[in-house]
């Protein structure tokens, strides 16, 4: 048993050099095998990622290797927190996280920031989505009608009221969402990063049942019970238990 | 300087930002940003939501989606209901199954509404998909238990089977036996449909007692009340269900027996079934009354005072109570009741005993409506079956909620006039369209004029479903809905005077919407013919069970007409009384 803290050096595209704790570098899959099948000292390059980005990752990788061995005293609710606002960046500097993530094979990472992309692409219109990513529209008119149509009049569905899927939304746009809706049944999508607490207080008050979508798309909804717990320090923090016995 | 995203991106990292966007709506957006995002979207759509069967074709949906594994399909329209649309008119989902069989191997959900669903569908069905695990048979027709063991049979890992308000031909009893002794995976099972004696109740215990996931299970009024108890104490994880038949004679024994089993379910939160109930035995169900939180009384013959003496002895029911559904035999004094009682309450529907009587048999008005709408301002959805009403009330109702976003009133004579004025409700109608901003769904009855369908095309804005019977005085009327409602979907309409002008003025409308029905309307064979060559992409259909309407003169007013928009253009399952003013089909009919 060596030193407890092995370190693995990368090298980025811009001849970066960062020394990393190995229980962080192996966050990445890609790396993890690249050390696992090579020789242990030496430098591993990551060609398709910058200094900036990669010490970005790096800091997402130690926060959350930190928070599972129970290094750093932060609760799940508050690792959230931090994940939300980790990716409050540019737009440039999210798409070189999100193919840096793509590349090394960090999956949390590369949920989260996918995620944060489809905000931004839900409840707008085509329009606005080329504009907000700069995309060529490369439709003809003709062919851009046809699309339209079969969209609209196969497979187009009433306002309807059921039940109201809550699939990633900024926090506080979530909250009005909960605030204003009308339905009895709220699912929130299974790699959701929100804000529980405001969300199961608003709940509550609407008496709402909150359902979240397990990882795995073939189990049923679990639904998740809020309880309020009074830790030491006297301010109360809501856990979420799964009650799902499969 | 802004990235180009779609360049930069390879497809999987797009399909995997595109699997957190679920809602059809999105999708679609996604789908029309540009021609690769089409295609990469179009790969890893999973559901598929078809509001009207016949807009598009299996082989376009498995052209488009190829990796589809959920569906939902809706066939007859809702005036089916009611017994406008003959038998026969189509709705057949053999084809749909056919074609995906082949294609989605995959498939696991299938949820269907007004279709007809044969045996060989079934049996289709359990032979074809290995992953099948969601059914659900929305008011269908066409099988018998014969394809539901088939289903049962096969489908190893099934999680839910629902055949609510389904027509099932009775053949054995003996279909539940045939899930395999393997099977454990079952969440939802509702048989509530099915006719007496269809039930083997040995089965059904085995297979309760080995699905420990259980949550929400309906049972049909072959399962009497001694049994039920039996059923809860292998099932203390339900949330959801229906008893089978609420009758016995009340023996002691019996009773704390079902008290104390209703009390061993601790996630119960929702109840219906209750046939024939027997008031003295609903006093077992008040240990679990404070978590209720939807109560469906719809087949119990309950009286007001048996209904008071229900929500009074549960303290805190009045919290959780968000669904109530009963025979009318409720009263005003007991929706008065219910209104200082549950103050959560959001849907309520009130069904009438006795629709076809002549003379009220209860005493139920507009005034239990009123009260409730007084008492529960979170009401959102409005079911209400009456005798009487008033322009008065209507007006109360909408100022006290706003929230409503269904509404559909049912005054049971057609042409009843405000009661106490001899006015027509056109101000009601009109108060309720105006102060309720997100109403999406209304249905009129009473005496109304052109008057009311001023109100809704001017206030109407989000509505998109609009049920007519016996109203209008002319063309003006359909005019001033199809010009003004933007958000209008489907139209229904029947035995009013609404005819040629409006339709064709609003041609293009119909473009806009899923479906138009017109019976017993003013509306001409020649116009017919005109609108179906006008919008070709419209299917056009004529319903006729007496005679071709070409034998008669062009003026000559059709029996039922069936607009739709489609993509699929005109179908070719229609029976020998369904006519298609497609140029193309009349020319071959």
């Amino acid at each position: 048993m060596g030193s407890t803290s092995t370190k693995i050096k990368l090298r980025t595209s811009d001849q970066k050099v960062f020394e990393v704790e190995k229980a962080v570098a192996v966050q990445s899959q890609t790396i993890k095998y690249i050390y696992e099948n090579g020789c242990p000292d030496s430098v591993i390059h990551v060609h398709s990622v910058s200094g900036d980005i990669l010490s970005k990752i790096l800091d997402y990788c130690k926060k959350h290797v930190n928070s599972a061995a129970g290094k750093e005293d932060i609760s799940p609710e508050e690792l959230y927190e931090w994940d939300a606002n980790f990716v409050k960046v540019d737009q440039n500097t999210l798409f070189d996280l999100i193919l840096a993530a793509n590349c090394l094979k960090i999956e949390s990472l590369l949920d989260l920031t996918c995620q944060t992309v489809a905000n931004m692409i839900k409840g707008k219109r085509p329009e606005e989505i080329r504009t907000t990513f700069n995309i060529k529209n490369d439709y003809t008119i003709e062919a851009e009608e046809a699309v339209r149509r079969e969209n609209k009049w196969a497979f187009d569905m009433l306002g309807g009221v059921g039940t109201m899927v809550i699939e990633e939304l900024a926090d506080d746009t979530m909250s009005k969402c909960v605030t204003n809706t009308k339905s009895r049944v709220c699912v929130i999508a299974a790699n959701q990063i929100v804000m529980m607490r405001s969300i199961s207080k608003l709940a509550n008050k609407k008496s709402i049942d909150v359902y979240k979508q397990p990882q795995n798309p073939t189990t049923p909804r679990i639904k998740e019970s809020v309880k309020q717990r009074n830790v030491g320090t006297g301010f109360i923090e809501l856990f979420f238990h799964f009650k799902c016995k499969m | 300087m802004q990235k180009e995203m779609a360049y930069s991106f390879p497809d999987e990292v797009l399909k995997h930002v595109f699997s957190f966007i679920q809602s059809d709506k999105d999708r679609n957006a996604v789908s029309l940003v540009c021609k690769s995002w089409y295609e990469i979207e179009r790969w890893c759509r999973r559901k598929v939501f078809i509001g009207n069967c016949y807009a598009v074709s299996p082989r376009m949906v498995i052209r488009r989606f190829p990796e589809v594994r959920s569906i939902e399909l809706k066939g007859k329209p809702h005036f089916a209901d009611f017994n406008l649309v003959p038998d026969g008119w189509g709705g057949y989902v053999l084809q749909w199954i056919a074609e995906m069989a082949g294609a989605y191997p995959w498939l696991g959900e299938i949820r269907l509404k007004r279709m007809v669903v044969t045996d060989e569908s079934l049996e289709l069905i359990a032979k074809s998909f290995k992953n099948f695990k969601v059914l659900v048979l929305f008011s269908c027709e066409g099988f018998s238990t014969d394809g539901l063991a088939a289903i049962a049979a096969s489908c190893k890992n099934l999680r839910e089977l629902d055949l609510r308000e389904s027509e099932v031909d009775d053949l054995s009893g003996h279909w539940l036996a045939q899930f395999p002794e393997t099977c454990t995976s079952l969440v939802s099972l509702n048989i509530s449909c099915l006719g007496s004696d269809e039930v083997s109740f040995s089965a059904l215990e085995r297979l309760v007692d080995r699905c420990p996931n259980l949550r929400s299970l309906q049972l049909n009024r072959a399962v009497t009340l001694d049994k039920i108890a039996n059923i809860l104490r292998r099932a203390p994880q339900l949330v959801d269900f229906g008893t089978g038949n609420y009758a016995a004679e009340l023996q002691p024994d019996v009773f704390s027996n079902l008290a104390g089993a209703f009390s061993s379910c601790k996630e119960l939160k929702s109840l219906s079934g209750f046939w024939d109930v027997v008031p003295a035995y609903l006093p077992a169900l008040y240990s679990i009354c404070p978590r209720l939180t939807s109560l469906n009384l719809s087949y119990a013959t309950i009286q007001s005072p048996d209904l008071i003496k229900l929500v009074s002895h549960c303290p805190r029911l009045q919290r959780l109570l968000f669904l109530i559904q009963v025979l009318d035999y409720v009263e005003d004094s007991g929706l008065e009741e219910l209104a200082s009682s549950c103050k959560d309450l959001q849907e309520l529907r009130v069904f009438p005993s006795d629709p076809f009587g002549v003379e009220p048999n209860v005493s139920l008005t507009e005034q239990g409506l009123v009260a409730v709408s007084l008492g529960c301002p979170k009401l959102q959805s409005v079911l209400y079956f009456c005798r009487r009403m008033s322009n008065a009330a209507l007006v109360t109702i909408a100022q006290n909620c706003p929230n409503l976003t269904r509404f559909r009133l049912c005054i049971i004579e057609p042409k009843t006039p405000d009661y106490l004025t001899l006015d027509p409700l056109d101000a009601g109608f009109g108060a309720i369209v105006e102060h309720c901003k997100d109403l999406r769904r209304l249905s009129l009855s009473g005496l109304l004029t052109d008057h009311v369908f001023e109100y809704i095309g001017t206030y109407g804005k989000k509505l998109e479903m609009l049920s007519v019977a016996f109203a209008g005085d002319s063309d003006l009327g359909l005019h001033h809905v199809l010009s003004g409602c933007e958000s209008l979907r489907k139209l229904e309409i029947r035995d009013c005077p609404f005819g040629d002008k409006a339709l064709l003025a609003n041609a293009a409308k119909l473009e806009t919407m899923r479906s138009l029905w017109m019976s017993s309307c003013a509306v001409s064979f020649g116009a017919c013919k005109l609108l179906g060559q006008k919008m070709p992409k419209l299917n056009v259909e004529v319903i006729d069970e007496t005679e071709p309407p070409d034998s008669r003169p062009e003026s000559y007013p059709v029996d039922k007409l069936y607009i739709y928009k489609s993509v699929a253009g005109p179908r070719f399952d229609m029976p020998p009384f369904v006519w298609s003013m497609d140029e193309a089909v009349k020319i071959l009919h």
